[in-house]
Formats: C-alpha cells, structure tokens, sequence
C-alpha cells in the first residue's frame, strides 16, 4: 500500500512538473491566411435559451455577410472558470462576448488585445458613452461596445390602484408606496406581500449590483478619482454612509423589502415578483418579455425611479465585443468587431421584439428604437441610459469591490442593530487595501 | 474501513516467521510462498493490470491537479501571462485573513455540532428503529430517505421552510413550543445553527444505518445478563451497547470529521457563508477567493491547508484507534 502511494507521488509530481513547464501565455500569434480565418465566438448565455437562438442567427448572418466562418458557443455556468481553462491552456477563443464589468478582470490577466477605435471602421457612430465601458483603467481600450442597458423600476400597476396612490415623484413617495402594499393588502386576499424585491445575497455581488442605483442616487461614492489613475475610497463619506443606512432601512425601519432578502438571488426575486409577492423590482429590460407573461402585461407598469437626494443615477451595463488575445485570426477578429457595431449587425442581434434579444440598448447611434421594436418601454430604457446611466468604476478588478460591498450590505440588512457607519468604515478600509493590492491607491 | 479490516486480518498469518529463525531459511520460505502465490494467482503484473483503468483515471483526475493545486499555492497565477512564484505569499495572506481564521472557527463548530448532532439522533433512531419486522424495515428507508435525495434539492426545501416571517413552516412549528419566529438563515446570530440543523436532519439517518448494522453484532446474552443483574435500559445501553458498537462509532467518527471539514454545497446553497460572514466556512472562502475574486493562487493555499488539515485529522483518529487497541 506505501509502495504504491509513493509510486503515484512520484508519477505525480513529475507530470506536475511538466505541466508547469509547458505553461505560458503568447504574444501575439501567427496569423492564418487571410482568406481562410475563421473564428470561435464565446457568449455569456444559457445554451438552448432564446438568447442562444438569437446567437446562433447572428452568427449565421455575419457568415452570410462577410464570408468568415463562426463556431459560435453559449456559456453561462462557471463562464469565467471556462475561460480559465483556455487560457491555462494557451489556446482562447478567438472573441467573447461578456459584461462590460469584465473588462478589468480580462485585461489585467493579459486576455484581451488592445483596440485602436480609429482603425475599426464606424466606431464614429457608437455611443461615448458605451466606449467609455470598453476604457481600462490605464486609458486605452480594450473591447468594442455591442449593447447596453440601464434599470428601471417594474411594478405592479393594479396594486398601486388599488392603495390608491400615484406614481411616485420622490423617494418619501416611494417609501409610502411600497408601505401601503405592505400595509394595506393590495391583492384583495389578506396575502402578506412586501414592497420591493431586492436580490439581498452576497452571491456575485448581487446586492450591490442591485442597489447601485439607489446608493448613487441616495448619494454613495465607491471612490474618488484622482484623475492620473488612482483612487482612493469614497465609502466612508457621509454621503455614502447615508445612501448605505437608505437601503439598509428598506429592511429595518420601513419594512418594505421582502423577508429572507439576505438570502435571496435574482432567480427567487423574479419569481417572488411573478407570484404576487411583491410589488416592485429594480431590474434591466431582459426582463420585459417574461413579466409580460408573468404577472401579466395588463399589470405590470415600468417607470424611472424617482430621484433621491443626489438626483437620479441609474446603473449601466452592457456587452462588449472582446478580441482576445493570442488569436491566429485577427483579421477575422477586426472584421466581426466592424460588422457588430454596424448598423446591421446590431439589428440582428436586437431582434425586433423578441424574447432575448443580444443587443438590449444598440450603442449604435443611426439606429431608431421604434424603428426596429414596437414595444414603446424600450424607449424609456434608452432615455434612462443617455441621461442617467453610469458604469461602475473603471479600476483594475471590479470584483473584490462588488463582493466586499455586497457583504457589508448584506450584514446591514440582516443585522438591524449593526452600526451602518461602522461598517461603512470597516469596507473603507477593505477597499483602501484591495486598492493598494491593484497598484492604484491614492497617496 | 472494511478494506483495513481485512488487510488486518489477511496480514495477520503472513507476519515475519519465528523469531531468530536463520536468514537463508527464511529466504527460501519466503521465495517458495511467492511461487505458491504465483501458481495460485497468475503473474505479479495481473492485479496491477486490473487495476490500471481506474488508477489512470485517478492520476489524471485527481493526482495530477492535486500537485498542481500545491504548485499554484506558491504562485501569482494568471494562465495566460504566466504563473510568478511567490513563495509563501499565498500562505501568508490567507493565514492573516480574518476571514480565513472565522472559516476555520465557524468549520470546526459545525464539523462538531453537525457530528455530534447526527451521532446522537442517528444512536436514537438506530435503538427505535433496530429488528427485523417489515414494518421497521419500511420506516427505515423512509428515515434513510435524506441521505439520497440530492443536497440542492434539500437546500432549496429547507431554505423554503427556513422563510423567516410566522408563516414559514420552521418558524410555525418553534410556535407550537410558543417560541417567537426566529429569522434561520437570515440572521448572523442563527445562521450557522441553522445550517447545522439542516447538516444533522441529513447525516443523522446515514448513521443510523450504520449503528443498526452494529448493533445486529451485539451479542444478546449480554443484555439478558445485565438484565438480569438489575441494569435498566439506561445503563443497558451505556454498559453494552455503547462498548459494543465503539468500532462503528470509530468509523462514522472519521468519516463524519472528514465530511465536516469539506462542508460546502449546504452553506453555499442556504447561506453562501453570510450573512457578515456568520456562516462562512473554508470551503466557501476558498470558492470565493479562487471563483469570485479571481485570487487561485490564494484559492490553492487554502485547499492545501484543508487538505493537510483533512490528512492529520485523519490519521490522528487512526492512531488514537490502535492506541486504543
């Protein structure tokens, strides 16, 4: 029995060995022949979902258009973890399709190659705003807009006429609002409902995601920028603590978040808005299509959340086409990253009015909404994110960030007695330390 | 365990011949079995070859990545750019981690409570539910029930009758009891203990199966005698029984102490280690670190720690077992 355990150490720590020695990553590659590259395209998206489909078409139509032939793949679970194992192995794909809050993550890691917007031809007529989104933290850039969207509040229309009230112009109406579902059983059948869904786990961040926008509104900074590419943490300042113990009052003084927020994600809170169980949720417009069918079109209304204290900013994301580094095809690469942003590249992928569109918000700025969708709400969407949206901050690595604030939330929300200010000040220190980690604290 | 057993047993017969016993002899002993053992068993190589599917699954699958998760524990990794090392960095961050050291603190509370809890109820089951009418046999499977069914399927069950308002069906049976609702997984105060709960609900059963099948071994003329002699079932079960299943409670004692150290899916579907970190134990940190933080390298030191943690524990139940001995 010692004998073989040893045998298979040894074994081991030669193959080890090896594998360590053959690892490395590439400058860049050496090219295909022009005429006959072809491309492995990566998507973040469910396989089989409609999104998938839509993929698949798009990718149809690129072959059609341009003659590049396109493996295209859906990846939702563990994406990162996948994309990983490419890497480890030297060989990604040859463009991803993923969260314009991955661009740090990618880039810091060597994944993605540097875009020159110049040379992509109609890079003119995507939105500054969307390029902003595909900007890293040394200034350049990393990736070519692809879609976009912002949030607004969805709510349960026949609820809010049935308590009476109007749609809420500021946040003492909204509170009021949400109070009088609570309170006043907006369903008719005595059935305990709350005012809000709030994906409350600490699960990828989503409590943070999902609160930005009141945090910015209420008045939150996460940093200070200091213009040559240093932060330094803005989570301690009285407006930050303010907009933190705001969202935190949702659960503790007010009462108006659903029970058992804290561990919730996004999947129990669309089904709790779904079933009746609460009459508000803050979320993109992906969701347009299902809550039509489920509360129901004639019940579900979407409108801009009122402005707080520090006027109304609502938090932006999107997609960007990522060229991924290491790749024998960057012709092929240049060529989808043009057809994308163009105007027929971005129709396809919006899909008319269809379930799971790619491109939520084109970024491209000769494309009429109304022309390509009928259903109108789209337009308030589009509104939002020109006049209020905001991406996260541009550092290294988003990451940490999003998961230390979403676990300080998280305990405020599910400790009433925790001191907001304290704990504020406690992720301030967290975030002065992973700032130091990436290189790009303040002095 | 039923392999040492065995090992034991067959090794008995085949120990160092008489002592003093002159070295030529024993060699011409030793050869003459070996030609025994061949005519009997075929060539040397056959067993290794029977045995060579499952132990190239198992270098590729498992040995392999476990050097090269101790390899990554000493370096900066990034696949692409390639690895940096980092000496004991790794090592170093994750030890001086609050995080890290309230992990080890919250996985040591459960690995006891979870093993503890199970042991006591699977024991109580295991007496309630021991003989061999068919009744009891029915009842056992249904008491069995919670160690098959999937752990997500389980997370989801619970977490729904965990719902913290008077309603949630928990809550509502603490009431018959006139205890107010308590908020299970929401609450930094509860959520580790409510996770246990749901650790016993599922390993208790697994026990009891195990003790039922000791207990089948104990011999019945013990408690006749002890009966006999005035004991009542209390000390029945703590001066027969109990001495008499001590091997069994051996086993379920490692197997339980390993299962508790590498807890993971039940924390990270109820609780995902909160909330403020209340139930955060190693194997969810280092999900966090590796998956969610991007940090492998950091990730990597951790599951060496658990392993080598997981190892010494091990082998410390061993030892205290032939000791016992």
């Amino acid at each position: 029995m010692m004998k073989t355990s040893e045998l298979m150490a040894a074994i081991a720590v030669a193959a080890v060995t090896l594998a360590a020695c053959s690892e490395g990553g590439g400058d860049s590659a050496e090219q295909n022949d022009p005429d006959s590259q072809t491309l492995e395209i990566w998507q973040r998206k469910a396989p089989g979902s409609p999104s998938d489909m839509i993929g698949q078409d798009m990718a149809d139509a690129f072959t059609e258009a341009t003659g590049v032939e396109v493996e295209f793949t859906s990846v939702l679970e563990d994406f990162e973890t996948k994309l990983q194992q490419r890497a480890a192995q030297g060989d990604l794909p040859d463009v991803v399709i993923n969260d314009t809050a991955q661009l740090g993550n990618m880039q810091s890691q060597g994944l993605l190659r540097q875009i020159d917007p110049a040379a992509i031809e109609g890079s003119d007529r995507v939105a500054e705003r969307a390029w902003d989104a595909a900007k890293a933290v040394d200034g350049e850039y990393y990736g070519v807009p692809f879609t976009a969207h912002t949030v607004a509040l969805f709510n349960r229309a026949d609820w809010r006429e049935n308590v009476g009230a109007d749609i809420p112009t500021t946040w003492d109406e909204l509170i009021e609002l949400w109070k009088a579902y609570v309170d006043g059983d907006p369903t008719g059948t005595g059935a305990d409902v709350a005012g809000i869904a709030v994906p409350g786990t600490t699960k990828r961040g989503y409590i943070s995601w999902n609160t930005s926008t009141f945090y910015w509104s209420g008045g939150g900074e996460y940093f200070t920028e200091h213009g040559d590419g240093t932060f330094s943490s803005a989570v301690a300042t009285p407006g930050s603590i303010e907009a933190a113990e705001w969202i935190r009052n949702l659960a503790c003084e007010h009462d108006v978040m659903q029970p058992g927020a804290g561990s919730q994600d996004t999947t129990n809170t669309k089904e709790l808005f779904q079933t009746d169980g609460a009459g508000s949720y803050l979320v993109a417009p992906y969701e347009l299509a299902s809550f039509d069918i489920d509360p129901g079109a004639d019940v579900v209304e979407v409108f801009a959340p009122p402005p707080g204290p520090a006027g109304l900013t609502t938090l932006a994301e999107g997609n960007n086409v990522y060229l991924m580094a290491g790749s024998a095809n960057e012709d092929a690469q240049d060529t989808f990253a043009e057809w994308a942003i163009s105007v027929e590249g971005q129709t396809v992928a919006m899909a008319g009015d269809e379930e799971g569109g790619l491109v939520r918000i084109p970024v491209n700025q000769d494309i009429v909404m109304s022309d390509v969708r009928e259903d109108d709400r789209w337009q308030l969407f589009q509104d939002l994110y020109d006049e209020n949206g905001r991406y996260v901050p541009v550092v290294p690595n988003w990451a940490p960030f999003l998961q230390a604030s979403a676990e300080t939330l998280n305990a405020l929300i599910s400790d009433c007695s925790l001191d907001a200010e304290t704990a504020m000040e406690q992720l301030d220190e967290e975030f002065t330390s992973e700032l130091d980690a990436q290189g790009v604290l303040a002095e | 365990m039923t392999e040492t057993t065995l090992t034991a047993r067959a090794g008995t017969p085949e120990a160092p011949g008489a002592p003093g016993a002159p070295g030529s002899v024993g060699r011409r002993t030793s050869r003459a079995r070996w030609m025994r053992r061949a005519r009997r068993h075929g060539p040397v190589w056959v067993p290794w070859l029977f045995l060579a599917p499952a132990l190239i699954l198992f270098l590729l699958f498992k040995f392999i990545p476990m050097g090269q998760a101790l390899v990554m524990s000493f370096q900066d990794v990034q696949p692409f750019l390639g690895n940096q090392w980092v000496g004991t960095a790794n090592y170093e961050t994750l030890v001086g981690s609050p995080d890290f050291q309230s992990a080890v603190w919250h996985t040591s509370i459960l690995a006891v409570g979870q093993t503890a809890g199970s042991m006591f109820l699977g024991f109580t089951l295991a007496l309630l539910l021991e003989g061999q009418a068919k009744r009891l046999w029915f009842v056992r499977s249904a008491a069995f029930l919670p160690v098959v069914a999937p752990m997500a399927v389980i997370a989801e069950v619970w977490r729904i009758m965990y719902h913290p308002t008077s309603d949630g069906l928990a809550n509502q049976i603490i009431g018959w009891v006139t205890l107010d609702p308590s908020q299970w997984i929401n609450s930094p105060d509860t959520s580790l203990w409510s996770v246990m709960i749901v650790g016993i609900w599922r390993g208790a059963p697994y026990d009891m199966i195990i003790i039922v099948a000791g207990l089948v071994s104990v011999d019945r003329s013990l408690y006749e005698a002890a009966a006999l002699d005035g004991a009542g079932i209390l000390q029945r079960i703590r001066y027969v029984t109990i001495p008499a299943l001590r091997p069994v409670i051996v086993i379920l004692l490692t197997l339980a102490a390993i299962r508790g150290m590498r807890v993971f899916t039940e924390v990270y579907l109820l609780t995902n280690g909160g909330p403020n970190g209340s139930s955060e134990v190693v194997m969810t940190l280092i999900y966090k670190l590796g998956f969610e933080r991007g940090d492998l390298g950091v990730a990597a030191a951790g599951s060496v720690v658990l392993f080598v943690a997981t190892v010494l524990l091990t082998l410390l139940v061993q030892f205290a077992r032939r000791r016992d001995r």
